[in-house]
Protein backbone atom coordinates (compact mmCIF):
# COMPACT_ATOMS: atom_id res chain seq x y z
CA UNK A 1 0.00 0.00 0.00
CA UNK A 2 1.33 3.52 -0.94
CA UNK A 3 -0.96 5.54 0.68
CA UNK A 4 -2.26 4.13 3.62
CA UNK A 5 -3.93 7.89 4.51
CA UNK A 6 -6.18 6.63 1.68
CA UNK A 7 -6.32 2.91 2.45
CA UNK A 8 -7.50 3.43 5.44
CA UNK A 9 -9.93 6.24 4.79
CA UNK A 10 -11.16 4.17 2.20
CA UNK A 11 -11.77 0.81 4.84
CA UNK A 12 -13.30 3.54 7.52
CA UNK A 13 -15.54 4.96 4.97
CA UNK A 14 -16.39 1.17 3.98
CA UNK A 15 -17.08 0.30 7.25
CA UNK A 16 -19.49 2.62 8.20
CA UNK A 17 -21.51 2.17 5.57
CA UNK A 18 -21.24 -1.86 6.40
CA UNK A 19 -23.32 -0.09 9.93
CA UNK A 20 -25.68 1.39 7.91
CA UNK A 21 -26.59 -1.94 6.29
CA UNK A 22 -26.68 -3.36 9.69
CA UNK A 23 -29.12 0.05 10.89
CA UNK A 24 -31.37 -0.74 7.77
CA UNK A 25 -31.77 -4.13 8.30
CA UNK A 26 -33.02 -3.28 11.75
CA UNK A 27 -35.85 -1.61 10.41
CA UNK A 28 -36.52 -1.59 6.68
CA UNK A 29 -39.62 0.12 6.06
CA UNK A 30 -38.16 3.38 8.52
CA UNK A 31 -34.86 3.42 6.34
CA UNK A 32 -36.15 2.47 3.25
CA UNK A 33 -35.45 6.28 1.75
CA UNK A 34 -31.72 5.01 2.15
CA UNK A 35 -31.26 2.10 0.12
CA UNK A 36 -30.59 3.91 -3.18
CA UNK A 37 -27.87 5.03 -1.54
CA UNK A 38 -26.74 1.71 -0.91
CA UNK A 39 -27.11 0.20 -4.12
CA UNK A 40 -24.97 3.51 -5.23
CA UNK A 41 -22.68 2.16 -2.26
CA UNK A 42 -22.26 -1.19 -4.13
CA UNK A 43 -22.62 -0.19 -7.70
CA UNK A 44 -19.96 2.61 -7.68
CA UNK A 45 -17.24 0.27 -6.71
CA UNK A 46 -18.28 -2.44 -9.01
CA UNK A 47 -18.06 -0.04 -12.39
CA UNK A 48 -14.83 1.54 -10.93
CA UNK A 49 -13.08 -1.76 -11.26
CA UNK A 50 -14.71 -3.15 -14.63
CA UNK A 51 -13.51 0.29 -15.87
CA UNK A 52 -10.11 0.04 -14.34
CA UNK A 53 -9.34 -3.94 -15.66
CA UNK A 54 -10.80 -2.85 -18.85
CA UNK A 55 -7.78 -0.63 -18.34
CA UNK A 56 -5.27 -3.36 -17.74
CA UNK A 57 -4.80 -1.13 -14.28
CA UNK A 58 -6.10 -3.86 -12.45
CA UNK A 59 -5.94 -7.69 -11.67
CA UNK A 60 -8.96 -9.46 -13.63
CA UNK A 61 -9.25 -11.49 -10.51
CA UNK A 62 -10.47 -8.27 -8.77
CA UNK A 63 -13.65 -9.11 -11.07
CA UNK A 64 -14.47 -11.89 -8.46
CA UNK A 65 -14.24 -9.77 -5.47
CA UNK A 66 -16.28 -7.39 -7.13
CA UNK A 67 -19.02 -9.83 -8.21
CA UNK A 68 -20.37 -9.89 -4.78
CA UNK A 69 -20.92 -6.42 -4.78
CA UNK A 70 -23.01 -6.35 -7.57
CA UNK A 71 -25.28 -9.19 -6.59
CA UNK A 72 -25.82 -7.24 -3.04
CA UNK A 73 -26.24 -4.16 -5.46
CA UNK A 74 -29.08 -5.66 -7.33
CA UNK A 75 -30.28 -7.53 -4.43
CA UNK A 76 -30.53 -3.52 -2.34
CA UNK A 77 -32.76 -2.83 -5.93
CA UNK A 78 -34.95 -5.55 -5.88
CA UNK A 79 -35.73 -5.26 -1.91
CA UNK A 80 -35.92 -1.53 -2.25
CA UNK A 81 -38.90 -1.87 -4.92
CA UNK A 82 -40.49 -4.54 -3.33
CA UNK A 83 -41.01 -3.06 -0.37
CA UNK A 84 -42.33 0.13 -2.68
CA UNK A 85 -44.99 -2.06 -4.08
CA UNK A 86 -46.48 -2.63 -0.20
CA UNK A 87 -49.12 -1.07 0.86
CA UNK A 88 -48.55 1.44 3.11
CA UNK A 89 -45.08 2.00 2.48
CA UNK A 90 -43.94 5.45 2.08
CA UNK A 91 -42.41 6.11 -1.47
CA UNK A 92 -41.00 9.20 -1.32
CA UNK A 93 -37.65 9.93 -1.00
CA UNK A 94 -37.73 11.40 2.68
CA UNK A 95 -40.32 11.16 4.76
CA UNK A 96 -41.51 14.97 6.07
CA UNK A 97 -41.25 15.22 9.05
CA UNK B 1 -57.08 3.38 5.21
CA UNK B 2 -58.19 5.60 7.68
CA UNK B 3 -57.57 5.44 11.19
CA UNK B 4 -59.47 6.48 14.23
CA UNK B 5 -58.38 8.00 17.30
CA UNK B 6 -61.15 7.61 20.20
CA UNK B 7 -59.13 8.65 23.24
CA UNK B 8 -55.83 10.72 23.00
CA UNK B 9 -54.16 12.52 25.52
CA UNK B 10 -52.32 15.17 24.59
CA UNK B 11 -48.54 13.32 24.78
CA UNK B 12 -49.86 9.80 23.81
CA UNK B 13 -49.04 6.63 21.41
CA UNK B 14 -52.20 7.25 20.08
CA UNK B 15 -50.97 10.52 18.52
CA UNK B 16 -47.58 8.97 17.28
CA UNK B 17 -49.84 6.27 15.84
CA UNK B 18 -51.94 9.13 14.07
CA UNK B 19 -49.12 10.96 12.89
CA UNK B 20 -47.68 7.78 11.20
CA UNK B 21 -50.49 7.41 9.81
CA UNK B 22 -50.63 10.52 8.35
CA UNK B 23 -47.31 9.94 7.12
CA UNK B 24 -48.64 7.33 5.12
CA UNK B 25 -51.43 9.43 3.74
CA UNK B 26 -53.83 7.28 5.40
CA UNK B 27 -57.48 9.07 6.68
CA UNK B 28 -57.18 10.30 10.14
CA UNK B 29 -60.20 10.88 12.25
CA UNK B 30 -60.65 11.73 15.69
CA UNK B 31 -63.69 11.01 18.04
CA UNK B 32 -63.99 14.64 20.16
CA UNK B 33 -64.70 15.41 23.72
CA UNK B 34 -65.15 17.87 26.41
CA UNK B 35 -61.77 19.99 26.35
CA UNK B 36 -61.52 19.69 30.58
CA UNK B 37 -61.31 15.52 29.74
CA UNK B 38 -56.89 15.36 29.44
CA UNK B 39 -58.13 11.72 27.85
CA UNK B 40 -59.98 14.10 24.94
CA UNK B 41 -57.29 16.48 24.66
CA UNK B 42 -55.21 14.49 21.88
CA UNK B 43 -58.67 13.83 20.23
CA UNK B 44 -59.25 18.00 20.00
CA UNK B 45 -55.85 18.74 18.84
CA UNK B 46 -55.98 16.17 16.21
CA UNK B 47 -59.30 17.61 14.98
CA UNK B 48 -57.84 21.16 15.27
CA UNK B 49 -54.73 20.13 13.01
CA UNK B 50 -57.15 19.15 9.99
CA UNK B 51 -58.45 15.31 11.22
CA UNK B 52 -61.90 14.72 10.38
CA UNK B 53 -64.38 15.01 13.13
CA UNK B 54 -66.53 11.56 13.87
CA UNK B 55 -69.07 10.63 16.13
CA UNK B 56 -70.06 7.23 15.11
CA UNK B 57 -69.06 4.53 12.34
CA UNK B 58 -71.61 6.37 9.82
CA UNK B 59 -69.15 9.18 9.75
CA UNK B 60 -66.10 7.16 9.27
CA UNK B 61 -67.87 5.06 6.35
CA UNK B 62 -68.44 8.65 4.98
CA UNK B 63 -64.97 9.83 5.49
CA UNK B 64 -63.81 7.13 4.08
CA UNK B 65 -65.85 6.33 1.50
CA UNK B 66 -64.24 8.28 -0.99
CA UNK B 67 -61.14 6.23 -0.89
CA UNK B 68 -62.94 3.11 -1.98
CA UNK B 69 -63.54 1.58 -5.10
CA UNK B 70 -65.69 -0.92 -4.34
CA UNK B 71 -68.37 -1.93 -2.28
CA UNK B 72 -67.41 -1.99 1.31
CA UNK B 73 -67.19 -5.50 1.98
CA UNK B 74 -67.26 -5.50 5.58
CA UNK B 75 -70.15 -2.63 6.26
CA UNK B 76 -71.75 -2.04 9.60
CA UNK B 77 -74.87 -4.86 9.71
CA UNK B 78 -76.97 -5.42 12.88
CA UNK B 79 -75.79 -9.01 12.18
CA UNK B 80 -72.09 -8.10 12.35
CA UNK B 81 -71.48 -8.19 15.97
CA UNK B 82 -70.83 -11.39 17.46
CA UNK B 83 -74.14 -12.71 19.07
CA UNK B 84 -74.29 -13.11 22.96
CA UNK B 85 -73.31 -16.51 24.18
CA UNK B 86 -76.61 -18.41 25.15
CA UNK B 87 -75.66 -18.37 29.17
CA UNK B 88 -75.01 -14.73 28.67
CA UNK B 89 -76.72 -13.25 32.10
CA UNK B 90 -79.12 -11.16 31.16
CA UNK B 91 -79.56 -9.15 34.19
CA UNK B 92 -75.91 -8.47 34.37
CA UNK B 93 -75.83 -7.38 30.64
CA UNK B 94 -78.86 -4.88 31.91
CA UNK B 95 -76.57 -3.65 34.99
CA UNK B 96 -73.95 -2.54 32.34
CA UNK B 97 -76.03 -0.95 29.99
CA UNK B 98 -77.24 1.48 33.12
CA UNK B 99 -73.61 1.48 34.14
CA UNK B 100 -72.35 2.74 30.61
CA UNK B 101 -73.38 6.61 29.81
CA UNK B 102 -72.08 9.31 27.64
CA UNK B 103 -69.15 10.33 29.83
CA UNK B 104 -66.12 7.96 30.26
CA UNK B 105 -66.43 4.68 32.84
CA UNK B 106 -63.51 2.91 34.61
CA UNK B 107 -64.05 -0.79 33.30
CA UNK B 108 -63.28 -2.08 36.94
CA UNK B 109 -66.46 0.22 38.11
CA UNK B 110 -68.68 -1.85 35.72
CA UNK B 111 -67.17 -5.29 36.70
CA UNK B 112 -67.91 -4.74 40.64
CA UNK B 113 -71.28 -4.18 40.55
CA UNK B 114 -72.00 -7.09 37.99
CA UNK B 115 -69.36 -9.54 40.21
CA UNK B 116 -67.31 -10.58 37.86
CA UNK B 117 -63.66 -10.60 37.57
CA UNK B 118 -61.93 -8.61 35.01
CA UNK B 119 -60.55 -11.79 33.19
CA UNK B 120 -63.99 -12.80 33.17
CA UNK B 121 -66.21 -10.45 31.37
CA UNK B 122 -69.61 -11.42 30.62
CA UNK B 123 -70.78 -11.20 26.58
CA UNK B 124 -72.36 -8.14 27.53
CA UNK B 125 -69.29 -5.93 28.84
CA UNK B 126 -67.29 -6.54 25.61
CA UNK B 127 -70.19 -5.60 23.14
CA UNK B 128 -71.27 -2.74 25.28
CA UNK B 129 -67.97 -1.19 24.59
CA UNK B 130 -66.87 -1.31 28.06
CA UNK B 131 -63.35 -2.43 26.70
CA UNK B 132 -59.97 -2.09 27.24
CA UNK B 133 -58.27 0.73 24.76
CA UNK B 134 -57.09 -1.45 21.94
CA UNK B 135 -53.71 -1.11 20.86
CA UNK B 136 -52.31 0.00 17.58
CA UNK B 137 -50.40 -2.29 15.64
CA UNK B 138 -46.56 -2.19 15.64
CA UNK B 139 -45.31 -0.61 12.74
CA UNK B 140 -41.94 -2.24 13.00
CA UNK B 141 -44.13 -5.39 11.93
CA UNK B 142 -45.63 -3.83 8.94
CA UNK B 143 -48.57 -1.43 8.61
CA UNK B 144 -51.89 -3.51 8.11
CA UNK B 145 -52.54 -5.85 5.14
CA UNK B 146 -48.38 -5.60 4.52
CA UNK B 147 -47.10 -8.80 3.76
CA UNK B 148 -44.07 -9.44 5.79
CA UNK B 149 -42.35 -11.23 3.67
CA UNK B 150 -41.01 -8.17 1.78
CA UNK B 151 -39.77 -6.95 5.00
CA UNK B 152 -38.35 -9.88 6.32
CA UNK B 153 -36.35 -10.42 2.99
CA UNK B 154 -34.72 -6.98 3.28
CA UNK B 155 -33.65 -7.53 6.95
CA UNK B 156 -32.28 -10.44 5.73
CA UNK B 157 -30.30 -8.42 2.37
CA UNK B 158 -28.95 -6.12 4.45
CA UNK B 159 -27.77 -7.97 7.89
CA UNK B 160 -25.77 -10.52 5.35
CA UNK B 161 -24.22 -7.55 3.46
CA UNK B 162 -23.40 -5.89 6.10
CA UNK B 163 -21.94 -8.95 7.55
CA UNK B 164 -20.22 -9.99 5.09
CA UNK B 165 -18.48 -6.31 4.54
CA UNK B 166 -17.43 -6.38 8.11
CA UNK B 167 -15.82 -9.84 7.73
CA UNK B 168 -13.97 -8.95 4.83
CA UNK B 169 -13.10 -5.10 5.78
CA UNK B 170 -12.16 -5.39 9.32
CA UNK B 171 -9.16 -7.75 9.17
CA UNK B 172 -7.97 -5.21 6.56
CA UNK B 173 -7.28 -2.92 9.13
CA UNK B 174 -4.44 -5.49 10.63
CA UNK B 175 -3.23 -6.17 7.18
CA UNK B 176 -1.69 -3.23 5.98
CA UNK B 177 0.15 -2.80 9.35
CA UNK B 178 1.86 -6.51 8.81
CA UNK B 179 2.53 -5.87 5.06
CA UNK B 180 3.96 -2.79 6.12
CA UNK B 181 6.22 -4.05 8.42
CA UNK B 182 7.58 -6.65 5.68
CA UNK B 183 8.39 -4.05 3.10
CA UNK B 184 12.22 -3.97 2.88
Amino acid sequence: VNHPEYFYGFIGAASVFQLVYLTIARDPVRFRPLMPLAVLAKLNFFVAVVILVALGRTNIWAMALVSVDLLLGLAFAFVWLRLAAEPGIDRGDFPAR
Amino acid sequence: MGTVVVEAAPKSGSLITARHAADYGREVMAVPGSPLDPRAQGCNLLIREGATLVQGAEDVLEAIRPLRLGPLPGRVREDAAPAPSADADEAARRLIGDLLGPTPVVVDEIVRPVGTGAGHRPDGAARAGARRPARAPCRRQGQPGMKGGSVRVARRVFAIAGIYGLIVLLPLYFAEPLLAARRP
